[in-house]
């Protein structure tokens, strides 16, 4: 369970000062699918990259289950990342010199499980989503689609509590975007709780439930 | 002493709806240990096809290539993967660094896929960190450098595996002229210490950083001369 009370997120540049969000309450329970939505600007990015620790908030809290994230030192937050967390970004993000097979074995590597226990489990997540036929191509042998469904086994892998997706199918054409989503309502399905930016309305439909930003407010 | 790389007539042919296309035709060359090549010509000439295959990164068509006196031809996947991980080392435009993740932790990363002992790998990062002159970085985010100090972490991230040759793609092509600038001395200072460098690139100010350049057109390499007019270290780049 996610709970976030009064999060602010404030950017300066030089005398310039934007407030990004201010003061988003916010709940998540273990299990639920929740899209973000809202037009560009509105936050919605920013309020991932909060409560997935990527970024620092200028206020406010973040509680994951127990664990109040926002008083955890930089070292601790890493490490529950590693541990805990998993992402999918527009870009995929993979590593264009590892095959499919040693980039989702990343994040199991950096727990530090040895390397056959990692390809192993790496073989068996692109199984599951059927790519084991791909696991030795390097990216750039794989479509654009199949490289995202590549990053959300890399995300997955190492089973992680929550996993967050920004965009996830932004770069995608339609279809390879409705495949994308099923994988999502898959892992949702198999009781991930997945967090996801998106502008697109109708994946928005497909979580349990939307949530709506307008300039750095919940409206919704 | 053998070379370190030696094509013979290799080609690629990309076989697409009913007809072929030949993104490299026939390309002979040979490069020693220890020289830095740049790889020149304009957009889809075919010299990120040669990378490619020079890489381990694609298979070629037809033709014969030896890689440290050994024919990559029948190597299987998972040889040619353990080979990219162990001897070569690669940069491209775009970094592909973990943004979230320390300037240390990106540099490890390949020798997670390495027989590398985990005792030695410490030191191993932290040589490589210093020897693109990183270390006041090691505990930042990638996310909060400039583009020049992210590309020279992905040279020490190159390096770390004390790989035989640096594949470096377009290293300068997101880059204002001063990052890129250092980045090429950082590639320059390395090259002085003994690494073996394949430089691909289409600008010819970056290229007179190399020694010697091999000029592709349309597929065929259509020159190969050594660098009259080397570039001095600091020398702009654009």
């Amino acid at each position: 369970m996610i709970t976030v009370r009064n999060l602010t997120k404030t950017f300066q540049e030089g005398e310039l000062i934007t407030k990004v969000l201010k003061g988003i309450d916010l709940d998540i329970n273990t299990g639920e699918f929740v899209a973000i939505m809202g037009r560009s600007g509105a936050g919605k990015s920013t309020v991932l990259y909060q409560v997935s620790l990527l970024d620092h908030p200028t206020g406010g809290s973040i509680m994951i289950d127990d664990v109040e994230v926002t008083a955890l030192s930089t070292t601790e937050r890493t490490q529950y990342r590693l541990n805990n967390l998993g992402y999918v970004f527009q870009d995929y993000a993979l590593i264009p010199e590892l095959t499919a097979k040693e980039n989702v074995a990343l994040p199991l590597l950096m727990q530090g499980m040895s390397k056959d226990k990692a390809y192993k489990k790496a073989i068996e997540v692109l199984a599951s989503i059927g790519l084991q036929d791909r696991a030795d191509h390097l990216p750039a042998k794989l479509s654009g689609g199949q490289q995202q469904r590549v990053s959300i086994a890399r995300a997955v892998a190492h089973e992680p509590k929550i996993l967050f997706a920004d965009e996830p199918t932004a770069n995608l054409d339609s279809e390879s975007g409705q495949m994308v989503m099923n994988l999502f309502q898959d892992l949702h399905k198999k009781g991930q709780t997945i967090v996801m930016v998106t502008h697109e309305e109708e994946y928005g439909k497909l979580a349990d439930r939307i949530v709506r930003l307008s300039d750095g407010q919940v409206v919704q | 002493m053998k070379p370190l790389i030696e094509l013979e007539r290799v080609s690629k042919i990309y076989m697409g709806d009913g007809f072929e296309t030949k993104a490299l035709v026939d390309a002979t060359l040979t490069v020693n240990k220890g020289e830095f090549v740049a790889i020149m010509g304009p957009s889809g000439s075919g010299k990120s096809t040669l990378l490619h295959v020079l890489g381990l990164l694609d298979r070629h068509t037809l033709g014969k290539y030896l890689l440290s006196g050994k024919n990559v031809e029948y190597l299987s996947d998972d040889e040619l993967a353990n080979l990219r991980n162990e001897k070569l080392g690669f940069v491209f435009q775009s970094f592909n660094l973990l943004a979230k993740e320390s300037v240390y932790e990106n540099v490890k990363l390949p020798l997670f896929y390495s027989e590398v002992p985990k005792k030695d790998w410490e030191a191993r990062v932290n040589d490589a960190i210093a020897s693109v002159r990183l270390e006041h970085r090691k505990d930042y985010l990638v996310q909060k450098l400039s583009g020049g100090e992210k590309q020279r972490v992905a040279i020490a991230r190159a390096l770390v595996c004390n790989p035989e040759v640096i594949f470096a793609d377009e290293p300068t092509g997101n880059l204002d002229s001063v990052s890129g600038q250092a980045v090429m001395d950082t590639l320059r200072d390395l090259h002085d210490k003994g690494a073996t460098i394949l430089l691909i690139t289409h600008e010819p100010n970056t290229a007179r950083n190399a020694e010697r350049i091999i000029r592709i057109k349309d597929g065929l390499v259509v020159g190969d001369e050594k660098v009259i007019d080397r570039a001095k270290k600091g020398e702009a780049v654009k």
